[in-house]
């Protein structure tokens, strides 16, 4: 087998929605291969926890509080990496939310802030971590969190604008593959879609109604590792190899 | 990680189209990771070889001649592994052909070629693996090699009915997933696709001698080996019994079909 996460050793990976669920597996697990990981979110505190469990481990991991919806939030992030770790040569656009309403009766409020994350957000990190790996010359690797949603609009109930979210995703993928491509840059993209996760947006949310938690608990679920595993074999494939969609779905 | 070839020790892969390409590199995998391997292939001789040369390794490779676009061969193959080796446990169905022809003006024998191969040869060996998987409570593996052509009409004038093929193998993917579910099998699918890869997939039709048009093509276009293949596999087959790899698209870098 000619995969080995060797090369990325030592080096910078930002993890957005690094708090909990998926972002707190890929965070973790690229500490454990020996990586400077900087997580994103806003509760920044749970990332810090997680942290000084993980103090004897190869690598590191780092909190920075930042709301992804918000531009000036963004930047930051990218200036302190820039700033205090180094040039970043992953990211991991991971941070997303699902809202839990419907397109005939939802508030615009609640559309407007899961594009504004899934898709706004993911476009403004992934072209600041673009910018730095161009700078310096590094072949990096991005790799968007997308959703079987994001290839499929399956029958449940009350998704309302997250599929198209993550349909834009998908999209956005192969645009930048392509854009890659015209600019001669080796940098590589990846799109990872899993099915149902035990994460915060699902499962575990506090606020889920009674029908839907009862919907959901009879669903076959994967666990953020299981995800985390998927993107670090994509991470470790050698530099021709770019792992351009990986769906994941429990049995 | 808990991502691990361990259960597969010692168990029962067929991989059909092993004589060369991505099928001979997941044969060779496979045997690393201590399988038993049957590799199934009109070119015999070519897996015996391989069987030879890997003959150190934890695993074994045994050669049985089949013809892929032939359903009483590929039941001979079934049989002669149950018989010798034990049921089937794992299947990858590797064997693929591309015909130099097009649409408009094209080889009707050619064109059946391409379907009895890709698309009904791995129906019917997928079956016959559901069968003994069944019969033996195996919670199996089946991974098909598919293609990019597969989810997207590459911009290839020559590439007449191979795109539709992995059009359908696409489909059967999540169709099979959807009746195995059904079945309340815990068999697990995958559909593998790959960008163009160095296999004798071209050469297999004469297609570079042929027309120099196609050469200058080919020879300008990235291509991935048939060992990042092989590892896209391995890592699909050591996933836990409840995850799914459902699609894992590969492209080499700089791609620009």
């Amino acid at each position: 087998m000619v995969l080995s996460m060797d090369r990325w050793v030592g080096k910078v990976a930002i993890v957005t929605g690094a708090s909990s669920g998926i972002g707190a597996a890929v965070a973790d697990a690229l500490v454990e291969k020996g990586l400077i990981v900087l997580g994103v979110a806003r509760r920044s505190e749970c990332i810090e926890e997680r942290a000084k469990q993980l103090s004897d481990k190869k690598g590191k991991l780092h909190a920075i509080k930042a709301d992804l919806t918000k531009e000036e939030d963004i930047l930051t992030v990218f200036k302190w990496a820039k700033e205090n770790l180094g040039p970043v040569h992953i990211l991991i656009n991971n941070a997303g939310i699902v809202a839990y309403t419907n397109l005939t009766e939802g508030k615009t409020e609640d559309w407007k802030t899961v594009f504004d994350l899934n898709v706004l957000g993911l476009s403004i990190a992934t072209r600041e971590a673009v910018k730095i790996m161009k700078e310096n010359k590094i072949n990096g690797h991005i790799v968007h969190v997308n959703s079987i949603l994001g290839h499929q609009v399956h029958n449940y109930p009350g998704l309302s604008v997250y599929p198209a979210s993550k349909f834009a995703v998908t999209a956005l993928t192969e645009t930048l593959r392509q854009e890659f491509n015209h600019q001669g840059l080796k940098i590589k993209i990846t799109s990872v879609s899993p099915g149902l996760v035990e994460t915060e947006g699902t499962t575990l949310n506090p606020s889920l109604t009674p029908e839907r938690k009862v919907f959901m608990q009879k669903l076959p679920i994967l666990k953020g590792e299981d995800i985390a595993n998927g993107i670090v074999y994509a991470l470790s494939t050698p530099e021709h190899v770019q792992i351009h969609e990986l769906t994941i779905r429990p049995l | 990680m808990v991502i691990s070839m361990d259960r597969w020790k010692g168990k029962v892969a067929i991989v059909t189209g092993a004589s060369a390409g991505i099928g001979a590199a997941i044969v060779e995998q496979l045997a690393e990771a201590g399988l038993q391997v049957a590799g199934f292939a009109r070119r015999s001789e070519r897996v015996e070889e391989l069987a030879k040369k890997l003959s150190g390794k934890k695993g074994k490779v045994h050669a049985v001649k089949v013809d892929i676009s032939k359903e009483d061969d590929i039941l001979k193959g079934f049989k002669w592994v149950t018989d010798n080796l034990g049921p089937v446990s794992i299947l990858v169905n590797s064997a693929g052909v591309l015909q130099n022809t097009n649409l408009t003006d094209g080889d009707t024998e050619k064109w059946k070629k391409v379907f009895d191969i890709n698309v009904l040869g791995l129906c019917i060996a997928t079956r016959e693996a559901v069968k003994i998987m069944k019969a033996n409570k195996i919670d199996g593996h089946i991974v098909h090699i598919n293609s990019v052509a597969g989810h997207k009409v590459p911009h290839f004038e020559k590439a007449n009915v191979y795109p539709a093929s992995k059009y359908a193998v696409t489909a059967l993917t999540e169709t099979l997933r959807q009746e195995l579910n059904h079945l309340g099998l815990k068999i697990k699918i995958t559909s593998v696709s790959p960008g163009a890869v160095t296999t004798e997939l071209m050469e297999a039709d004469n297609w570079t001698k042929d027309d120099p048009k196609v050469k200058e093509i080919m020879s300008k276009v990235p291509y991935l080996k048939a060992e990042d293949i092989a590892d896209s596999v391995l890592y699909v087959l050591a996933t836990p019994p409840h995850v799914q790899v459902h699609e894992l698209t590969v492209k080499p870098v700089g791609e620009s079909v």
